[in-house]
């Protein structure tokens, strides 16, 4: 069975599949981050928020009857049949390639947003001002109006489209092609997404992957190269992948308040500023400070305790305050796991 | 305002020479402040009722609809014709933005929202800050036990009409036998006699009436085939699933190499919107759809509606069908029936009522609204109206039984070997017609598609390829040299 599942498993590294079920429908738990992390999946967190479980376990079953994967004690790992079925669906499939900034954007609203655009500027170049907008929010209507009223012109038309032109020419005609599309105008609503992979003789499972990729390659782009597209996408900027309480509380951890501090301002759990701060080192890698967190001295213990396949480290207790040893020993895990890249 | 005024209005601010059958009555008792219900069936041109008397009645117009995908649809419709003050407040907006809608809500025109949203204590507060014309209240066979569309959040209502101050109310529904009809008003609170109850008869004598029999699936498929191929013109085609939809339009667009594409709500809001507009642009020829489709749609020469499985009663087959035909040409309306089909309705109508075990669970607080999704909503809602577990499972007890007596009903129409015409118009509570060979399949006169006059004709159909995407953006964005 063809699906994208098959790219987020190893033949090397035991995956635990609720881990990954955990991260395609964005359930932001430290222990599902920090293995999304390990696994190199974190770019796809909520990436299928619609996933339902009997399907992702059926995929899985129907995989491991395929005798492509293991199930041992709910861990995944691909056979040597499985690794080269791998290897070919990535050969014959679509393979994402903007997926590092997929956490840095709101891409669910990106599309809509787009097509809402185009058929603003599309009526507009065709004088006409009686349609139905494709888009039913007020917030979206509002946003897309006062960004055309601000910008409007003679020349918003040849912008537009030249911004856009500049973008489909780095991709291949078929990318190209289907973004063209999928866009929507005058007297011409465009086609969905599976109209499309059909017409484009495209595997159909490519299609929604693939329009999600384009359009984070575009907002990409927009931010570097563009002014139109730019001032389109500013809003849809995220201040952080990090859950927003995470955020606060890393902001003022990164302006010197020492936990104990943040804990009474935010009048929150000892743990739960912790648990932050993880989040907090997963998402930010190598510029989080570890240093005033771990003394140099903890690491150098560290070091010398923990060797070998990161994922099989198991906490030691030290201090016999269970819930610190297990935070240094996390963060430990997640500074070693973020400097190797 | 007289008549001659009224049609200087329609023609200046609307473009139409006419009024629809029923609307002008509607329009009047509006504009002279009488409560009306309206009985109009598909296509009788909705909107128009109510956004006539809005440019002259001054005050907001609140629309309650019970169905987001509804309230898009007419959103939409309204902004299409131009009107830009139009709000909805919905479960789909954020608490940040509903509370930002509310805080303008004298600058709308329009305000939609569902029962359960405008019935919300605060959100009654701010109506009462706003001068109001006219409360509209859409699919208004909702609010009656009898309907076959009983929702108890639209009980609600009355609270809003007694406590809102608004100039008058407009009940719109396309179908109602006259047990409902008088049940809307009683359950709204309104006195019978001084409601204005406009009907117009749910006969279209433009739409042939057939029911196919088949013994099995793959027969059904044949004669499905069979169908479109032969069938001139735009086209339906109904389904109780959604995967279904999918399956079969891509198994027909195989077949008849017509453009075929499926439509439920289970798609992305874009989506539906792309197909809804192919649709009407004669991109496409045929839809497989859900119930979901035909709402929104203004597509005068849809000429046939085929039901792939019996629906669940005869008011939604009205309307459904409904959709063809619209500009009076003739068109044809098909069941596709097995034996044994309506096990799949009442499947699905179990699905949709919980059971005993169910109502208990969450009334013991063993199982929570967010584990039963629409049923959820329900349950919880019958608790806030502080429902005892005995009577809610009454109520749906009684809900059940009332599915089983209307698709018996249907299944009258199905079965008949007479006039399938006289079956619905009996159950309307309308007068009988006689029966004519362009009536319906009833007393041995099958269908017979040449005759109606419904055959295609044949022309190569141009298939274009997808485009560059330089010309597609020449076609988009229209520059003048
Ligand atoms: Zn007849």
């Amino acid at each position: 069975m063809d699906t994208y599942l098959i790219t987020l498993l190893s033949d090397q590294q035991p995956r635990r599949m609720r881990v990954i079920e955990n991260i395609l429908t964005n359930r932001h738990t430290v222990t599902t981050l920090f293995w999304g992390l390990r696994y190199g999946i974190l770019n796809w967190l909520g990436s299928d928020r619609q996933l339902v479980r009997a399907d992702f376990d059926g995929q899985l079953r129907q995989m491991q009857d395929d005798g492509l994967l293991q199930l041992d004690n709910q861990f995944i790992l691909l056979t040597s049949q499985g690794k080269a079925v791998q290897a070919q669906f990535l050969s014959q499939h679509y393979q994402p390639r903007f997926t590092s900034d997929y956490l840095n954007y709101q891409v669910n609203a990106a599309w809509p947003r787009l097509m809402f655009a185009s058929q603003v500027i599309s009526e507009f170049s065709y004088e006409n001002a009686k349609y139905a907008p494709i888009s039913f929010e007020d917030h979206e209507l509002r946003y897309v109006k006062r960004w055309f009223a601000a910008n409007k012109s003679a020349a918003i038309i040849q912008d537009f489209k030249d911004e856009l032109t500049g973008f489909l020419g780095t991709l291949s005609e078929t990318e190209a092609t289907f973004m063209t599309e999928l866009l929507v105008g005058h007297d011409s609503p465009g086609l969905s997404i599976d109209q499309l992979t059909g017409k484009l003789k495209l595997p159909s499972i490519d299609g929604e992957i693939m329009a999600n990729d384009l359009i984070v390659g575009l907002m990409q782009y927009a931010d570097q190269q563009t002014t139109l597209l730019k001032q389109l996408f500013a809003d849809l900027h995220l201040e952080s992948p990090m859950s927003h309480s995470g955020y606060v509380t890393y902001q003022l951890f990164v302006a010197n308040h020492s936990i104990a501090q943040i804990e009474q301002q935010r009048f929150l759990k000892l743990s739960t500023v912790r648990e932050h701060l993880l989040e907090a080192a997963i998402f930010d890698g190598p510029q989080f400070p570890y240093q005033r967190l771990l003394t140099a001295e903890q690491l150098a213990d560290f070091d010398a305790q923990y060797a070998g396949n990161i994922d099989d480290w198991q906490v030691q207790n030290v201090s016999g305050d269970k819930n610190l040893d297990f935070f240094n020993f996390r963060l430990f895990q997640i500074m070693r796991s973020t400097s190797h890249e | 305002m007289n008549e001659q005024q009224l049609h200087e209005v329609l023609q200046q601010q609307f473009g139409f020479d006419d009024f629809r059958p029923g609307q002008q009555p509607v329009i009047e008792a509006i504009l002279n402040h009488q409560d009306t219900l309206a009985i109009l069936p598909t296509g009788a041109g909705k909107t128009l009722l109510y956004q006539l008397p809005a440019r002259i009645l001054p005050g907001s117009v609140i629309v309650i609809s019970p169905l987001l995908s509804l309230m898009q649809d007419q959103v939409n419709r309204l902004r299409q014709l131009g009107e830009k003050q139009v709000t909805m407040l919905s479960s789909i907006q954020t608490r940040a933005q509903q509370q930002a809608t509310m805080n303008h809500l004298a600058h709308f025109k329009y305000i939609f929202a569902s029962p359960e949203t405008i019935t919300k204590t605060e959100v009654m507060a701010q109506l009462k800050q706003i001068k109001i014309a006219m409360i509209v209240i859409d699919e208004a066979h909702c609010v009656s036990q009898w309907g076959p569309e009983f929702r108890p959040q639209y009980l609600l209502l009355k609270t809003l009409l007694a406590d809102v101050s608004h100039d008058v109310t407009l009940m719109l529904t396309a179908t109602a036998t006259q047990r409902v009809q008088d049940d809307i008003l009683i359950k709204l609170g309104l006195r019978v006699r001084q409601v204005t109850v406009v009907r117009q008869s749910v006969n279209r004598p433009n739409i042939f009436l057939s029911v196919q029999t088949s013994t099995s699936q793959t027969d059904k498929q044949t004669q499905l085939l069979q169908l479109v191929k032969t069938l001139g013109g735009a086209g339906i085609v109904y389904f109780s699933s959604r995967k279904q939809t999918s399956q079969v339009a891509q198994w027909l667009q195989e077949q008849t190499g017509l453009n075929v594409a499926a439509y439920h709500a289970g798609m992305s809001q874009t989506t539906r919107y792309k197909i809804q507009h192919q649709f009407m642009n004669n991109q496409l020829q045929v839809i497989c759809a859900t119930s979901a489709f035909g709402m929104g749609i203004d597509k005068e020469d849809i000429r046939f509606v085929i039901h792939y499985h019996v629906p669940a009663n005869l008011e939604n087959y009205v309307q459904e069908i409904g959709r063809a035909g619209r500009d009076g040409q003739q068109s044809l309306a098909v069941i596709l029936y097995s034996p044994g089909d309506e096990y799949i309705q009442v499947n699905l109508s179990d699905l949709t009522i919980p059971s005993d075990a169910v109502v208990n669970d969450f009334m013991s607080g063993q199982v929570k609204a967010e584990q039963l999704g629409d049923v959820g909503d329900l349950l919880d809602f019958y608790r806030s109206q502080h429902l005892q577990a005995e009577q809610i499972i009454q109520i749906f007890q009684q809900q059940r039984q009332k599915n089983r007596h209307n698709l018996d009903q249907l299944l009258q129409y199905v079965n008949t070997t007479e006039c399938r015409r006289a079956v619905i118009l009996n159950y309307f509570g309308e007068q009988l017609l006689n029966h004519n060979e362009s009536c319906c399949d009833g007393f041995d006169n099958p269908l017979n598609i040449e005759q109606l006059g419904l055959k295609k004709i044949e022309k190569t159909s141009i298939k274009p390829n997808v485009q560059s995407w330089q010309s597609r953006l020449n076609q988009l964005y229209f520059v003048k040299s």
